[in-house]
């Protein structure tokens, strides 16, 4: 696994904005309902309020975008002003999504402070994919059927790759990629890679349960076990 | 015709877990929540055969391991002197006898699946194999993409894996049942092999314990189990 490359010393001096995202399909982060955001976790505190309370903390700009009055109250209640394309240019964004409420501060940090002191413009989360494809098997009559990658003329190439998944929880993108529908499907410069809980997404099949406990036990070394950032690429 | 033979090795945790973990437990005490992974096992064992045709299998016995003895009246024994004892019991094996091999660090909710599994070997005698399977949810094989770790610069493709057609599953490594007569050391150490049957199993119904996450989902579906009964 690569390590975080040195950085220059020289701070840049470009805004970054961080923009959290409140709509119910945005730029491919898709969340089950918006009014999830806002119900309450345990702690009292919602997936919405854990994300801005961290995401103040950033060297950036902080904007949001909604697509729902709700949604809309509650960012404006918060003191939360909202995106505008023509503000921010080609301007790097951070866009997060509260749906993942266990993504951490630093691995967020570290992103704005890549690209603003990296040439890299389009940088993607992503987390290890725990089942290897080449392990899959095609239901046949009952039976387990791996001939699709085990007879496969590749299948020692696939096997020795190694399987992600993206997050759309949290990306870097350029503005003008931003505005955009599907700003995720295009190519990245740099993929940043997340442990397994920053990955959780509160309408995931996972339950509900395991990010409660994630949350209570947060300051409890065992459930804080977890990967640093590191980078795929330089 | 007598009841068909089932016997079954509970292969005891092993060190990566404990070191993962975090914690100087021995391998037989290995807990997660107030659940010892071995007793959930051995229990499970239990509910599918008598303590004389169970082995625990262990690379080093420690206490908890005798504790096990005591109080189940299951023997340890290191992996090879099983699989011999396999070999020999499957020259005398009826076409019905199975051998079933258990992985307590890989717990399940409930062992119905492998009370099925059993019953399916033992009615099919010309299965050979029978192991859980699951569809992945958590992290869906149609969206997975590979990477190169070595790749550079701009323009990283997220292009996902074509998956074959039909329905696709992953083994569950929970446990794997082997009709006793067709049983060598070869079918044993082979990972799942074409034509294996298998048990569908929820995602939720197992978990893996190799990452802090995963004890905690461990912990979580064993203690919803115990208040569920």
């Amino acid at each position: 696994m690569n390590a975080i490359p040195p950085l220059p010393t020289t701070q840049s001096e470009i805004p970054v904005y961080i923009i959290l995202l409140l709509d119910s399909d945005a730029h491919g982060a898709k969340l089950i309902s918006p009014a999830a955001l806002f119900a309450s976790l345990p702690g009292g505190t919602s997936a919405f309020q854990r994300t801005l309370a961290w995401a103040r903390e950033l060297d950036g700009e902080l904007r949001y975008v909604a697509d729902d009055r709700a949604s809309r109250k509650h960012a404006e209640q918060a003191g939360l002003k909202r995106i505008e394309q023509s503000e921010i240019g080609d301007s790097p964004a951070l866009l997060v999504s509260p749906a993942w409420p266990l993504i951490q501060a630093s691995d967020a940090q570290a992103l704005i402070e890549h690209a603003t002191r990296t040439s890299a413009k389009r940088i993607a989360c992503v987390v290890e994919q725990r089942h290897h494809p080449i392990s899959s098997f095609v239901a046949s009559k009952g039976t387990m059927d791996f001939s699709a990658t085990l007879n496969s003329a590749g299948w020692r190439e696939l096997d020795e790759r190694s399987f992600f998944q993206l997050v759309p929880g949290m990306a870097v993108l350029p503005a003008s990629a931003f505005a955009k529908g599907d700003c995720l499907s295009d190519p990245f410069d740099a993929v940043a890679e997340l442990d397994e809980a920053s990955a959780l997404h509160i309408g995931h099949v996972e339950p509900r349960q395991v990010i409660q406990s994630l949350i209570e036990r947060e300051h409890s070394e065992r459930a804080l076990k977890r990967k640093r950032l590191t980078w795929q690429t330089p | 015709m007598a009841d068909p033979m089932t016997l079954i090795g509970v292969e005891v945790p092993r060190a990566p877990v404990q070191h993962f973990a975090g914690e100087a437990t021995a391998a037989g005490d290995l807990a997660v929540g107030d659940v010892r992974l071995l007793e959930h096992a051995v229990r499970a064992a239990l509910e599918c055969a008598p303590p004389e045709q169970i082995r625990m299998i262990v690379g080093e016995p420690d206490q908890g391991v005798f504790d096990m003895v005591r109080e189940y009246g299951v023997p340890e024994v290191d992996l090879g002197n099983w699989l011999s004892a396999l070999a020999d019991a499957a020259k005398r094996a009826g076409p019905r006898d199975c051998a079933v091999f258990l992985r307590a660090s890989v717990p399940m909710k409930s062992y119905a699946s492998l009370h099925r599994a059993i019953d399916t070997i033992q009615q099919w005698p010309e299965l050979r194999r029978i192991e859980p399977a699951f569809r992945p949810t958590r992290q869906a094989l149609s969206t997975c993409f590979s990477l190169d770790r070595a790749e550079q610069g701009a323009g990283i493709a997220l292009t996902p894996w074509a998956l074959p057609t039909g329905e696709c599953g992953v083994p569950c490594p929970s446990f794997e049942v082997f009709t006793l007569r067709s049983f060598s050391p070869a079918h044993f150490s082979s990972t799942a092999v074409d034509g294996s049957a298998f048990v569908w199993i929820d995602e939720k119904d197992f978990s893996l314990t190799e990452t802090p996450l995963d004890l905690l989902r461990a912990e979580l579906m064993l203690k919803e189990e115990e208040t569920s009964r």
